[in-house]
């Protein structure tokens, strides 16, 4: 049996998911991050599965841009988390509640 | 039929390793787990014959990205009651039985949208670097340029965070919050 879109869309959905669960369920900020990374890259492979079905570059191109994206945005979040270890030396989200009303 | 076993591994092996990767408690095994979930991906933009993107994806994601994360981790040294996350509590078990019902929902919606479909024979040089050049630098080329300035903004961001501030008594002293 070939692997059909089906296939792929199923695995891109796991891959959200799963990043889903570990943004919702981890207190390590740093664990977060890298769950949003997931969910960024199960949307890429289904840009990329779509793109490859309809024969359209366009899905390919989106998927660049999202790495761009993902690396501007590893950057920033991995600087917040630096600055915030060096300001309250933690990284846990559940002991920066600063901000609660 | 053998891309087919290779999808199957490729597929399986991207799965677990993503799972392993939010449910690690050590950040390093975390970030080692997504490499690997990386590189797997990357197997699966090659089968769908999205060479260049895969090829980024190796190169931008697992090296870059990843080494930076990686990089963090090392820089913060942080300790084991840190990283320790606790036990697997209730509100936890909701939170993923929510997601399983999100991921049922998902499934709904991608089968509506897809159902049977097959693919069709790839064009030749589809998601070459060429033909995703072509497209970066004509239909996409307004696009391309709002990315670079991202990325600068991005960069100046990230030193204007980072920068030690001069004042560093007032601004390492933990406000008072009234209780």
């Amino acid at each position: 049996m070939t692997p059909a879109p089906i296939h792929y869309l199923v695995v891109s959905a796991l891959l959200f998911t799963t990043g889903v669960v570990g943004v919702l369920t981890r207190r390590n900020m740093l664990v977060i991050l890298m769950a949003i990374e997931l969910m960024l890259n199960g949307a890429n492979l289904a840009f990329v599965a779509f793109s490859r079905m309809h024969h359209q570059l366009d899905g390919q191109v989106v998927s660049v841009f999202v790495m761009t994206v993902a690396a501007a945005e590893a950057a920033i979040g991995l600087a917040i988390v630096v600055q915030l270890f060096r300001q309250r030396g933690t990284v846990r989200v559940d002991e920066t509640t600063l901000l609660r009303g | 039929m053998l891309t087919a076993i290779v999808f199957y591994i490729l597929a399986t092996l991207c799965v677990v390793t993503a799972v392993l990767t939010v449910t690690l408690a050590n950040p390093v095994t975390c970030a080692l787990s997504l490499i690997a979930c990386l590189m797997c991906l990357a197997g699966l933009f090659a089968q769908l014959s999205a060479g260049y993107v895969a090829i980024l994806q190796v190169l931008v994601y697992a090296g870059a990205i990843m080494v930076l994360f990686l990089f963090v981790v090392m820089l913060l040294n942080l300790t084991r009651e840190e990283a320790d996350e606790g036990t697997f509590g209730t509100a936890r078990a909701l939170t993923s039985l929510v997601c399983v019902a999100f991921l049922l929902d998902l499934y709904v919606f991608v089968d509506a949208a897809v159902g049977t479909r097959d693919f069709t024979e790839a064009l030749e040089g589809f998601g070459s670097l060429a033909g995703v050049g072509e497209a970066l630098f004509s239909r996409y080329l307004v696009p391309f340029e709002v990315i670079s300035l991202l990325l600068t903004a991005a960069v100046v961001g990230v030193v204007a965070i980072t920068r030690r501030q001069l004042s560093v008594s007032k601004a390492s002293e933990p406000l008072k919050v009234a209780r």
